[in-house]
């Protein structure tokens, strides 16, 4: 079923209308396969992401997800409905994916400076930038390793610091935390909260962990599969930064409301 | 196992080669005219280039090998990247490839020959078509291994087709490719010295050929152990150059387990 404005509650309003929209994704649908056998993904995506948000989305597996992100990355194109940028030309967009996707030939340093290189010979304010993404993501010390001499974790807050290194307009996350161990991945959960409220850039997560997503996002948006659709929308009202606030009452009430709204799609 | 131990067993493993030869050759006497025992060998061996006599044709036969197996490595890695990321060359010129690898290649020296005298041009081009096939095989699958995901990186980053060739493509590729020239050197070297044996007036190759006439056997072998000896100076160069061009890669580690 669509997501009815009754669904949604009026703080996600709220926080969508203080901010200007960067994009609208108004009614996309996405069918793999031919229009009349063919497999819908997604099913009248609405949702409009604003400026300097931090929206979640959480879904079980096979809700389109990440057809979804691929839309927004523009690595494939709706069937149906159209995702326009405010500004009237389409934004860049980065992502972080599942797996960290680093270069092995290339030290931390190269892989983090990979946007610039890929387009042009990169120069010393490419390397400078660089230089700051990896303490901020804290890997200073380990610049000049090859990805397979970092542990997991170090490689995805690697993966992290080259998905900010264009500055994009918007932050694709795609499950970047996935593989980790909970405790690794609690841990950088917080660091990329934190580099979050110092840049204050846009960014959709995608995440099968509740508590993650109730952890970074403003907005949770929950999906349900088969087809692919937004069901609720649930605003996080929480202060920020949000790490004293795991597992406090407040917290594990906003991942237990999401966790139902998951588990039945009609949930109220 | 200890190195120094290691060492130990290959160089006893040698000896007692030499010395079953030896006692083959002496308890069933053989003639020297089939197997020299390996002392002639040596002694032949140290004549050859005492006399100086080997020095002109280990040059001529380094030199068409070499210029050949770097024809096969210009060509093969070109025509393995064009092949192995465009499916349009591929499917035109996929049949022609397929048809040069299983002709009988040694089959068209003469027509080299004919084509391109009985110089040196003629035998590079028998080591570089000999030498050709692993170098492109290697390349295209190289070339069609890269991973998906960064494929889809460099997509999302809006990458140029010449950053995404030589940032990504090419380093991706490059163990393959390293794999296609260690085999390529040990087919170059073969092509030079078949193609000697069939048109030379200098080379090992050809040295062999007037050995035999002479029915010098032991010489005969000595020439062989010098190409024995170059193909293992070769491969040897061609596979370091693993350590150099791609640390990184696992290829490059020792095998520990």
């Amino acid at each position: 079923m669509r997501a009815k404005p009754s669904l949604v509650s009026s703080a996600a309003q709220n926080a969508a209308e203080a901010k200007p929209p960067l994009l609208t994704v108004n009614k996309v649908g996405r069918i793999f396969g031919s229009a009349e056998s063919g497999v819908t993904a997604l099913d009248g995506i609405d949702m409009a992401i604003g400026k300097g948000e931090f929206v979640a989305i959480v879904g079980p597996s096979g809700c389109g997800k990440s057809t979804l992100l691929r839309l927004l990355a523009d690595l494939d194109a709706p069937t149906s409905g159209a995702i326009t940028w405010t500004s009237g030309q389409a934004g860049q967009s980065s992502v972080a994916f599942q797996e960290h996707r680093l270069l092995p030939w290339s030290s931390v340093l190269d892989n983090i400076m990979l946007p610039a290189t890929m387009r042009r010979r990169p120069n010393e304010k490419d390397r400078n930038r660089a230089l700051e993404l990896a303490s901020l993501v804290g890997l200073e010390a380990f610049t000049k390793s090859r990805p397979a001499e970092l542990s997991g974790g170090m490689r995805q807050r690697a993966s992290v610091a080259r998905a900010l290194f264009p500055e994009p307009d918007l932050l694709l996350l795609d499950e970047p935390f996935g593989a980790l161990d909970a405790l690794t991945r609690e841990k950088i959960t917080g660091d990329t909260e934190e580099i979050w409220l110092k840049q204050r850039f846009t960014a959709l997560l995608i995440t099968h962990s509740i508590a993650e997503a109730v952890h970074l996002a403003d907005r949770v948006f929950v999906m349900s599969p088969r087809p692919g659709r937004v069901t609720h929308v649930v605003g996080i009202e929480l202060e920020r930064p949000r790490a004293p606030l795991v597992g406090s009452d407040q917290y594990n009430a906003l991942v237990n409301d999401i966790r139902a709204k998951l588990q039945d799609p009609d949930h109220g | 196992m200890a190195n120094s131990q290691r060492y130990l067993i290959q160089a006893t493993a040698v000896i007692g080669f030499f010395l079953i030869w030896k006692f083959y050759v002496e308890f069933f006497e053989v003639s020297r005219l089939v197997l020299p025992p390996p002392e002639q060998v040596f002694v032949a061996l140290f004549e050859l280039f005492a006399t100086g006599e080997i020095w002109r044709h280990l040059y001529i036969t380094l030199l068409e090998c070499l210029g050949g197996f770097a024809f096969a490595c210009i060509f093969g890695v070109t025509a393995g990247m064009l092949l192995g990321r465009n499916q349009m060359l591929d499917t035109v010129f996929k049949p022609f490839v397929i048809a040069l690898q299983v002709t009988p290649k040694v089959a068209l020296i003469p027509l080299f020959i004919l084509w391109f005298g009985f110089g040196l041009e003629s035998k590079i081009i028998v080591s570089a078509v000999l030498a050709f096939f692993p170098v492109f095989a290697n390349t295209y699958l190289g070339a069609r291994s890269v991973d998906h995901g960064l494929l889809e990186l460099f997509e999302v980053g809006k990458a140029s087709r010449s950053r995404r060739f030589a940032k990504l493509i090419l380093p991706s590729s490059l163990p393959y490719i390293l794999t296609g020239m260690e085999m390529a050197i040990v087919l170059s070297i073969i092509g030079a010295v078949v193609a000697e044996f069939v048109a030379g007036s200098s080379g090992l190759g050809y040295l062999a050929t007037i050995k035999l006439q002479e029915l010098q056997v032991s010489s005969l072998f000595a020439v062989v152990i010098v190409l024995a000896l170059i193909g293992f100076v070769l491969y040897f160069l061609v596979g370091s150059l693993r350590k150099v061009l791609i640390p990184w890669h696992e290829s490059s580690r020792p095998t520990t387990i």
